[in-house]
């Protein structure tokens, strides 16, 4: 069977060669011979396959990536032929037995794939596969899975089958879907033949799909049915409407009976619709005379409100099939009823065969008619230019006198006319009277004019009136035209109101910043608060632009006004960075118009530095005007991203003291809510209690601790999980949903841990001596001391509202009772002037904390620098503290020896090494407390966190994504191939070449798409590789893909190709040299396989990232045949070559 | 000049409708033989599940009647909305209270558009919950319907005349003006994420291979299915989760793609025509369980795009983006003082966003069947492609897919049983 396959591939390709003539007898040899090895290399791997594995590696692969990768699966499929078809049919279970989701994928998309254009010689292949199935199965409803499918491809055959089911009440609808889709002359006569004996229900359905199907032979079996005194109404609708669609001439009989039965109105039957539907089929048919007797019918009958549809639609059908003369018939209906919607009706009609003709005959009756007939008209008339319109309609009727015949005269002149309007507009604007046409000029002219009309509408302005005037200003400003600028500028000082105030608020649309100084004069003489803010917003405009004025100028006027109030509101727009402390001192000192104006300027200004100024203003209890406003300008700007969420949170923690109602304590909490750290959560869970609050912390919370859409910035651990199953309870139930799915994948882990409980010092000591010392004492002296010290604990530090206090006298430091390795902390600070103070990690000095005005110590370069270093850095990277008396955040966080600083959101130690102070010989402890250095001076601490991080950790972490370990550190299972070479030794898998004995070492399972995970070290010059999509036997590089492993910085390897290096996709797509660690450090690395994508990232850099079916379209770059750049599945190997190297921690995740 | 271009829309509307036979709409006219419902108006919810419990709270008019398959939701919503009101089971008793004048359809979207027409028909203002329809077929319906009968409709979304545009931080109002005005040139981009609130994928992906349960005492499953097929009882096909399944919605995307389209399709000026194309990247889709997707993008006519990024590729989404410039998330721009200049420019047209006023002066709300329709579309679009699996190309002007008979066929879907929208 194996063999027999082989051969029939062969002899295809041979059999192709034989009927290209054209070649040349000795290129076909090659060819033939070069084909022959190209296929046998693959197949090797394939034909091992049986029949159901293939099956079962094509179904893995459902539902599919992509539109491509589902072409490819199908044409797998259909390769195998109708027997392979009905292994994946034999699948399909009922629903609740069993699980055949893949089946239903590939049969959903074989079924689509088969009726697809260009497919059809495998059609019949799948028809009869489903037929067959259809037939062996007695579920009903994987039978009518069967028709379904069958119902999107199907041909005769399934029409042929589809009788039977056509009888049974459980599967007529599908059946009747699928013959109605196939809808081949067979189909038709099987659905006719079905209808006798249906119950109604279903005839309506059946008599529906032959009128669409437009199955004339169904004819004379609906008239005997319609005639039938026991056909119900919705059958017989469904017969009159079905019989229009047909448009045969014996329907006529029937659908008149029908339509004068019904009254010529609307009735259960519908039979007027079907009748009208039936004359509109039968006219384009070319039965003229039928359909016009039908509308003359129904032209007499309708003529009742109600029925003026059907006269509308009578007439519509009339109009098509008589063009010309109908124009007559048309004007005699719209002069001669009084229904606008049916007159609407009758110029539609007209509109769809518009000839100059008719558009004569339209214009001739324009004087003749009602001023209400003269509007409708004048909009119909104006989709059709011409000169006769302008003379016959527009123009009598801009001179008519009724005022919305006018004023519609006047829109359509603009429609019609466009830009070429505007003179006649101006003579029409000079002569207008009342207000619907003065609307509509200005409409009119703003549709109209552009900045190029500027200079004649400016020129028009003498010889018009006030009302006129001020439309003119109007559009001059709409329209910007700044070179009449001017013209606007006088008018501000017109005494007649409604052109100053359009004249006025048009300002800001026309000036340049030439005009600055008029605009400052303007800004002078203003008496409203109205005008006053327009020129003011024409200021801030100039100041907006991109090419503003200087801001000199402005700041010299302001500077000897007297009215400063009107200048203030400007400021914010200035580049200048000192006008915010002189609007503060406005605000402070100013009279109470400069008040005003200063606090609203505050308001509007987009800098932190207003920060502090509105902090102040919202504080103040004697300012309680001000209080709402302070807190919204307060909230916005912090919460604009500005500032570090660190320092966001301190600032909000500030405000919420001063909180005075708790709405504003709400919209404190939400912005908390904003800012994604641990301690916004404290914050934000700290309100939790109070009633009236708990539903925002709720909110507030979920928002903390749920990942960011699109981020994977989820929090975990103890203190984040409890806080969500508490808020699941206060939010809505879209909300509740997603927490519970955040919940269930989250991660178990401790997460950060409160070190101080906020009412007193346990699990904190005193300090004996250093870790040194302490190491040399024994256990009964270490004691003894450590009583010593505790004594004198109670001296210096102590507890209040919240904090650790340090009284200021003596340098004792305060220890953690516990011992931490690799931590990451929080922790809150504050000191007092003069202050000095430090964060011990693992018993050595120290993160430091310091006044940054102690200039004589240094202090100026800022608080969180590693002190101690000599070697590497220890001054901070900025200056991020925050003024002495204010709180500090600290974020430290400490793997290794190598330490990461941030102060109140801002980077200032960015992993650096942190020395042993007290033996620079050796590198910092492992272990050791967290120490609160004293130093003489008042310290507080509150909100001190610690997450301890531990690789077992990192392991839950790791599984909770869906990673399974592939090496058990013991032994081999789960391996197959050498096992000689390869051994498990200490939980490491290691390589230990013997002679002559090479071979690789393979995962048992296959594998497609991946994200494959592991450790390793390497020796000098070891070269290793990963086989990917490797079948068991032959070289990995080629049959497979290898991902090579080398140590490419030995001297060995110097003229490596590129695609040789550490990473490529051996032969096919280099790698970025230059990320390997040393040799004998471990080294970490993901290959990530999706599909033709490959992705190696090792050491954290992504190495690379490419298509190797893209790389290799023209050739590969070894110019070597890579035949298992085709498969996409198979076994991930270890491709020894004879060197020694370790790995560990090998896992996977499948994708 | 729009105005006049709609008009021109409507004579060709007309005649596609009296074409169909069907009459001429009185309304577009405002012609005679109206009565104003009285001041005093009154309403009924339709479900009074997740979504629809919190219509009871609403204040537009009083609630006389509730309705739901469910005794749970009906006793809880009757236990919310106080005395005075009733408790039904079958709509259809609803509908037949001459003494209502707005009707809330608050159920799951397969049951939206029959209702919708229903209502119509029974002389009844409509107030839908998003998206419009299930159907692209079933939404031209009940446009049709609502213009035969000169009904109000609103649409329960509202992001086109209120309310933050999702991440922008602003109202639409500025960025409609920004566009209709031309600071970003044309043709515009609009890409959409999930810094909307909600991942477009959500959770509202359904379960393949559901088992069959039994069904619970309190809850009609043979009307709560109505037009759908009937498939075994699962509690994951129903309330909360039904989003997950194609017979009755389309996922993330029936749930959150309207809110989102719309005010797109508002700024885009688009609400006289569809997309020409639907391109999605997808994994493909189980014949009844709706699945998650990557990017969907559609394309206009005049090469305008709306892009909803499934992923979250797009740091800076939701944006705008033009020629000339762009808008993105937080208002930020690169037009420098954009706001100052925006505050500068004429606001855009004004629009009825009280269905009150809208009932009571009968004319038009601001987001009515029509546009609603058109927006709807483009959800219904898109799921159509995303649940075939393949890229689309759109007869704007026929409303129907070019050269896809299968696409086509989900246009307009089968319904059950006795129920039908013709």
């Amino acid at each position: 069977m194996e063999d027999g396959l082989k051969r029939k591939r062969m002899e295809g390709s041979l059999y192709k060669q034989k009927n290209n003539k054209k070649m040349i007898r000795r290129i076909k040899i090659l060819m033939g011979v070069l084909l022959m090895v190209w296929i046998s290399v693959p197949t090797m791997g394939q034909d091992i396959r049986t029949e159901e594995t293939k099956v079962a590696d094509i179904l893995t692969q459902f539902p599919a990536e992509s539109i491509q990768q589902t072409d490819k699966l199908m044409e797998e499929i259909t390769g195998m032929g109708e027997e392979g078809i009905l292994r994946f049919c034999r699948l399909i279970v009922s629903p609740g037995t069993g699980n055949d989701i893949q089946a239903r994928y590939a049969l959903g998309s074989l079924a689509r794939y088969a009726g697809a254009p260009g497919n059809e010689r495998i059609k019949g292949e799948v028809e009869n596969a489903f037929l067959k199935s259809l037939e062996l199965s007695s579920d009903r409803e994987i039978k009518a899975f069967f028709i379904r499918k069958l119902g999107v491809f199907g041909g005769d055959a399934t029409a042929e089958a589809m009788k039977e089911y056509l009888e049974t009440k459980d599967l007529y609808s599908p059946a009747l879907f699928a013959l109605t889709f196939a809808g081949t002359e067979k189909a038709k006569s099987i659905i006719l033949s079905s209808l006798p004996d249906k119950s109604a229900d279903q005839q309506v359905e059946t008599i529906k799909d032959l009128g669409k199907l437009e199955y004339l032979q169904a004819e004379s079996v609906l008239i005997s049915m319609a005639k039938d005194p026991g056909t119900n109404e919705d059958v017989k609708k469904q017969i009159y409407s079905s019989l229009a669609k047909l448009g045969m001439e014996e329907s006529e009989a029937t659908l008149n009976t029908a339509a004068r039965n019904a009254g010529y109105s609307s009735d259960k039957t519908e039979a007027m619709n079907a009748y009208l539907e039936y004359a509109r089929k039968i006219g384009e048919k070319g039965e003229k005379k039928i359909s016009k007797s039908i509308c003359i019918n129904v032209l007499k009958k309708c003529t009742n409100s109600d029925q003026l549809v059907y006269r509308s639609a009578a007439l519509e059908i009339y109009s098509q099939l008589e063009k010309r003369e109908c124009i007559k018939l048309l004007i005699k209906e719209f002069t001669g009823n009084e229904d606008k919607s049916y007159r609407n009706a009758v110029l539609c009609i007209s509109g769809e065969n518009m000839t100059d003709e008719s558009k004569e005959s339209w214009c001739g009756i324009f004087r003749e008619v009602s001023a209400e007939r003269q509007q409708e008209l004048l909009d119909f008339l104006s989709f059709y230019p011409g000169k006769e319109v302008v003379k016959k309609v527009i123009e009598p009727g801009l001179s008519s006198e009724d005022e919305n015949v006018r004023a519609e005269a006047v829109r359509v002149l603009a429609f019609h006319e466009k830009e070429k309007a505007v003179p006649e507009l101006i003579q029409q604007l000079r002569k207008a009277g009342g207000e619907k046409e003065y609307n509509a000029l200005e409409k009119a002219f703003l549709n109209v004019c552009s900045e190029k009309d500027g200079k004649m509408l400016a020129g028009s302005l003498n010889l018009l009136n006030e009302k006129g005037q001020t439309i003119i200003v109007k559009v001059l400003c709409e329209k910007r035209c700044v070179k009449q600028g001017n013209v606007v500028f006088d008018y501000c000082y017109s005494d007649t109101p409604p052109l100053r105030a359009e004249s006025y608020s048009g300002l800001s649309r026309i000036v340049e910043s030439e005009d600055l100084g008029k605009l400052i004069l303007l800004l002078e003489k203003t008496e409203y608060l109205k005008e006053t803010e327009l020129v003011e917003k024409a200021i801030i405009k100039l100041y907006t632009n991109d090419t503003p004025p200087s801001d000199g100028s402005f700041l010299k006027a302001m500077e000897v006004s007297n009215s400063k109030e009107k200048y203030i509101p400007v400021l914010p727009y200035l580049k200048d960075k000192n006008s915010i402390s002189q609007v503060s001192h406005l605000f402070k000192e100013g009279n109470t118009k400069e008040k005003v104006a200063s606090f609203k300027a505050l308001t509007k200004w987009r800098d932190t530095s207003v920060l502090p100024i509105l902090y102040d203003i919202f504080s103040d209890k004697e300012l309680s005007e001000f209080h709402k406003e302070a807190i919204n300008a307060f909230l916005r700007e912090s919460g604009s991203g500005n500032i570090p969420d660190d320092e966001q949170l301190l600032w909000l923690k500030k405000i919420m003291i001063e909180c005075q109602s708790i709405a504003e304590k709400k919209e404190v909490i939400k912005a908390a809510g904003e800012a994604k750290t641990f301690l916004s959560l404290v914050f934000v869970s700290s309100f939790f209690e109070d009633d009236e609050l708990k539903s925002t912390v709720a909110g507030a919370v979920m928002n903390i601790v749920l990942p960011s859409v699109g981020k994977k910035d989820g929090m975990t651990g103890k203190v984040a999980r409890e806080l969500l199953i508490k808020a699941k309870k206060f939010v809505g139930s879209y909300s509740q949903i997603d927490i519970q799915e955040y919940l269930d994948k989250m991660i178990d882990e401790e997460g950060y841990v409160s070190i101080f409980n906020g009412n007193n010092l346990d699990g904190w000591q005193g300090l004996v001596k250093n870790p040194l010392e302490r190491a040399k004492m024994t256990k009964e002296e270490l004691a003894k001391e450590q009583v010593k010290a505790d004594k004198l604990v109670p001296e210096y530090w102590s507890v209040k509202d919240g904090c650790i206090l340090f009284n200021g006298n003596g340098w004792e430091n305060l220890c953690t009772k516990k011992i931490y390795g690799d931590f990451e902390m929080l922790v809150d600070w504050k000191i007092t002037k003069k202050g000095d103070s430090g964060i011990y990690l693992r018993g050595t000095p120290q993160v430091q904390i310091w006044d940054t005005s102690r200039v004589e110590v240094g202090a100026q370069v800022g608080s969180g620098g590693l002190y101690n270093n000599k070697i590497n850095r220890s001054t901070p990277l900025v200056v991020a503290d925050n003024p002495v008396n204010e709180w500090n955040t600290f974020r430290i966080k400490m793997k290794g020896d190598v330490v990461t600083v941030y102060l109140n959101g801002i980077l200032v130690v960015d992993h650096v090494v942190m020395e042993n102070y007290w033996d620079r010989n050796i590198p910092i402890f492992p272990k050791g407390p967290i120490e609160l250095q004293s130093h003489g001076t008042n310290l507080l601490f509150r909100n001190i966190y610690v997450k301890e991080i531990s690789e077992e950790a990192i392991g839950k972490k790791e599984k909770a994504e869906g990673f399974v370990s592939l090496f058990n550190g013991k032994n081999l299972n789960g391996w197959v191939g050498n096992k000689t070479d390869y051994s498990a030794e200490n939980g490491m898998l290691t390589v230990h070449p013997k002679e002559g004995n090479h071979g690789n070492l393979y995962t048992e399972k296959e594998y497609s798409n991946f994200d494959f995970r592991f450790d390793f070290q390497l020796t000098k010059g070891a070269n290793n590789g990963v086989g990917i999509h490797a079948p068991l036997k032959g070289d990995a590089a080629y049959v497979g893909k290898e991902i090579q492993i080398l140590d490419n910085n030995a001297s060995v390897y110097a003229n490596l190709e590129k695609y040789q290096y550490h990473g490529s996709v051996y032969g096919v797509i280099p790698s970025k040299r230059g990320y390997l660690k040393p040799v004998g450090e471990w080294n970490s690395e993901d290959i990530i396989v999706k599909g033709d994508q490959f992705k190696v990232i090792l050491n954290g850099e992504v190495i690379l990232d490419g298509n190797v079916k893209e790389s290799s379209k023209n050739g590969t770059l070894d110019h070597k045949d890579h035949p298992g750049l085709k498969r996409h599945n198979g076994h991930i190997g270890f491709l020894g070559h004879g060197s020694e190297l370790k790995f560990k921690n090998i896992r996977i995740k499948e994708l | 000049m729009k105005q006049n271009n709609s008009r021109r829309e409507f004579f060709k509307k007309t005649l596609a409708v009296t074409a169909g036979i069907t009459i001429v709409p009185r309304f577009v006219l405002g012609g005679p033989g109206y009565t104003a419902p009285s001041d005093q108006l009154t309403r009924a919810i339709i479900g009074v599940g997740g979504m629809g419990k919190g219509h009871i709270n609403y204040t537009d008019a009083r609630l006389l009647a509730v309705c739901d398959v469910d005794q749970n939701h009906l006793k809880e919503a009757l236990d919310i909305a106080g005395s005075g009101v009733k408790g039904y089971s079958d709509f259809r008793e609803v509908l037949n209270r001459p003494d209502i004048d707005i009707i809330h359809i608050a159920t799951p979207p397969h049951w939206h558009g029959i209702m919708s027409v229903m209502a119509a028909r029974a002389g009844k203002d409509v107030w839908c919950e998003k998206p419009m329809t299930r159907t692209i077929g079933e939404g031209k319906r009940v446009k049709e319907a609502i213009h035969a009968t000169g009904r109000m409709f609103r649409l329960n979304t509202w992001f086109r005349f209120k309310d933050v545009f999702y991440g922008m931080e602003t109202t639409v109002k500025p960025l409609k003006k920004a566009v209709a005005n031309g600071l970003l040139g044309w043709p515009l981009t609009v890409t959409i994420s999930g810094i909307t609130g909600f991942n477009w994928k959500f959770y509202w992906v359904g379960k393949t291979n559901l088992q069959p349960q039994s069904i619970p005492k309190v809850l009609d499953y043979n009307m709560w299915l109505g037009p759908a097929p009937v498939k075994p009882y699962n509690q994951h096909r129903v309330h909360q989760t039904f989003r997950g399944y194609w017979d009755y919605d389309s996922g993330g995307l029936g749930d959150m793609g309207q809110h989102y389209i719309d005010p797109v399709q508002y700024i885009l000026n688009k609400d006289d025509e569809s997309p020409v194309k639907v391109e999605v990247d997808a994994p493909q889709q189980d014949d009844d369980a709706v699945g998650t997707w990557r990017r969907i993008t559609y394309t206009y006519k005049d090469g305008c795009r709306i892009i909803l990024d499934g992923e979250n590729r797009d740091k800076d989404a939701a944006y705008i983006e033009g020629p000339k410039g762009k808008i993105y998330k937080g208002f930020r721009s690169t037009i420098p003082h954009l706001k100052e200049k925006l505050d500068l420019l004429p606001d855009p047209a004004p629009q009825i966003i009280d269905f009150r006023e809208s009932v009571l002066t009968r004319k038009k709300f601001a987001l009515n069947e029509d546009n609603g329709y058109r927006s709807c579309t483009i959800v219904n679009m898109g799921a159509i492609a995303v649940r075939l699996g393949r890229n689309l190309e759109f007869d704007s002007e026929k409303q129907e897919f070019i050269h896809d008979d299968e696409a086509n066929r989900l246009i307009n879907q089968p319904m059950r049983g006795e129920w039908k929208m013709d």
